[in-house]
């Protein structure tokens, strides 16, 4: 605001001081300057903002609108102290059915939460992998082709299944496909990445397939790399870029390297793995928004070495962890490079590499000890156009089957 | 800023709603983007801001000299200082929050949007719409369908605005 208006404003003290503090907007109904209350409502989680869609129209419209919706998923998904450590999603599969469990795990040291969500896969399904999130969208699907991909809102309670591709994998040739999640924040499109794979005797290079949510439709990615991917899904997605580790056959020979997705250009690139034994396995994580890797001897469960990626200088060892306790599995870690791992008894506990202390535990029930898998996770108010509310039937089947099992348990010690 | 690089300190006053004078620091207000601009621009010694309480002036007065004192050393105790500076009745943080956004004080108003938004994440829909002096312009329609809908959003503490 120019000086020369504070002056006048000054002549004319006293007069309305609240009027002009609280000048009514036109955009809203309310006394407060817009600014404010977008930049109040901006750092409200989901499930209240879905709620106090009720307050007025005027907030109505703002809560849908794309640039509140990007404003409210930077803040969400923000690395800052204040907003203290964001959830992680959590898959694990039931003790005792075996259906896949998708919760949101929230693990701090001053309080641990694990709430179970309602699950849009069809639990008619066996087999489920969580390829990973972006922008709020949680990213399923079946392996081992890669069908039935499901795109999930989970804090929207929003969700739907992409069309298939034309070129459908043929049984014969290939022997799989890995699929990958990606999200172009110019366009504001989803990208779905479908990567078919041949025989594992063969060294022919993926065919890659890119879905968008823009478009709605697939074309075909040239994979000028030549990589050949090892999983079912991409490995990480930072930022809306998806990672796989993959194998490349070239003039130096064969060799495991990363590949990434190109936003831009819409291509793959390929980085350097970080050196590695036969005796060492690595996990690559997302550390404070850049790639990271956690590797540890498979007979030493009491020393961890984190590794970061620098575009310039490449891999580089950050630091080694004594973790106190020994672990049974490193689950990964948290953006803030607190360090996930279960216990034998399928405890998790959180570790804080830098203080070398365990800040917080929690029991994961009804999880089949081994199964868990954490992806990073920030919830957002981003709907993809389709998308219908996941019902609730999912979660009733699972209580009848739930009620079914301990009946037969109880007939067991009945019986005994 | 060339007049923080000449050793003697400037003087500044501002006056609040209630015509109460603040003498301070120049250096102190230029957290403010306004009153940075105002003392660059205009080299004025006394700054009014009738539509800011005394009440509030003073606390973000408070608020800057802490800041200005902000080391690596007492970081903790700085965040102290901020879990205190925001536990105020509701009404007197949201009066903070429109001052500090009309000054212009960025680290200050980013604090104190969070604040007021962990404060209102679990209230009715009422109590927001009083807290925020906002008539629903809903038809009743309107009004008892989003009840259906989402009877918890109208569920909760209805008459606690101040907390």
């Amino acid at each position: 605001m120019p000086p020369s208006k504070g002056k006048g404003k000054g002549k004319k003290k006293g007069k309305s001081k609240k009027t002009k503090n609280r000048a009514p907007d036109a955009t809203c109904n309310c006394i407060f300057r817009r600014e404010i209350i977008i930049n109040i409502l901006s750092r409200l989680p989901v499930k209240t903002l879905i709620q106090f869609r009720c307050v007025c129209k005027p907030w109505r419209k703002l809560i849908s609108k794309p640039k509140f919706i990007a404003t409210h998923f930077r803040h969400s998904s923000s690395l800052q102290p204040s907003t203290g450590s964001s959830p992680v999603l959590l898959h694990t599969r039931h003790l005792k059915s075996y259906d896949h469990l998708l919760s949101l795990i929230n693990l701090s040291s001053e309080s641990s939460s694990v709430v179970e969500l309602d699950n849009p896969f069809p639990f008619f399904l066996q087999s489920m992998v969580v390829v990973g999130s972006c922008n709020g969208i949680v990213c399923l699907c079946q392996p081992p082709w890669g069908d039935v991909i499901t795109l999930w809102n989970p804090a929207m309670r929003q969700s739907r299944t992409v069309p298939l591709s034309k070129r459908e994998p043929i049984m014969e040739a290939h022997s799989s496909v890995s699929i990958g999640l990606a999200y172009d924040s110019q366009e504001n499109d989803f990208l779905v990445l479908s990567l078919k794979r041949f025989g594992p005797e063969t060294v022919i290079a993926d065919e890659v397939e890119m879905f968008s949510t823009m478009s709605f439709s697939w074309e075909r990615v040239p994979n000028e790399v030549g990589f050949r991917v090892l999983g079912l899904s991409c490995n990480l997605i930072i930022k809306g870029v998806p990672y796989w580790s993959a194998l490349l056959e070239d003039a130096y020979g064969s060799r495991e390297v990363l590949v990434c997705f190109d936003l831009s250009k819409k291509v793959f690139d390929k980085l350097p793995m970080p050196g590695m034994r036969l005796e060492t396995k690595g996990y690559l994580v997302n550390l404070e928004d850049s790639l990271g890797m956690l590797m540890w001897e498979k007979t030493d469960k009491y020393n961890v070495d984190i590794w970061v990626m620098d575009d310039e200088d490449g891999w580089s060892k950050k630091c080694n962890v004594g973790v106190l306790f020994g672990f049974d599995k490193i689950i990964g870690c948290l953006r803030n490079g607190n360090i996930v791992a279960e216990d034998e008894n399928g405890v998790f506990f959180l570790f804080d590499p830098v203080t070398s202390s365990v800040k917080a535990k929690v029991c994961i029930d009804n999880a089949n000890s081994g199964s868990s898998m954490i992806f990073n996770y920030s919830e957002s108010l981003v709907l993809i156009e389709g998308m219908l509310p996941v019902k609730k039937q999912a979660a009733r089947d699972k209580l009848a089957r739930e009620n079914l099992l301990k009946c037969g348990d109880q007939l067991l010690s009945f019986q005994l | 800023m060339a007049s923080s690089t000449t050793g003697e300190k400037k003087i500044l006053t501002l006056k609040g709603g209630d015509n109460e004078e603040f003498i301070l620091e120049e250096s102190l207000v230029l957290q403010s983007e306004l009153l940075k601009n105002m003392v660059k621009e205009e080299r004025v010694s006394s700054i009014p801001l009738p539509s800011i309480k005394s009440k509030t002036l003073v606390k973000i007065i408070e608020y800057l000299k802490k800041h200005a004192e902000l080391t690596p050393s007492n970081k903790e105790e700085f965040k102290n200082f901020e879990k205190e500076f925001v536990n105020v009745v509701l009404e007197e943080l949201l009066d903070i929050t429109v001052a500090v956004n009309y000054l212009k004080i960025n680290g200050l108003l980013e604090f104190c949007c969070q604040a007021v938004a962990d404060r209102i994440k679990d209230k009715s829909v009422e109590a927001v719409r009083k807290i925020f002096r906002i008539e629903s312009d809903f038809t009743p329609e309107e009004e008892s369908e989003f009840r259906k809908e989402t009877p918890e959003a109208f569920e909760g503490d209805l008459d606690d605005t101040t907390n």
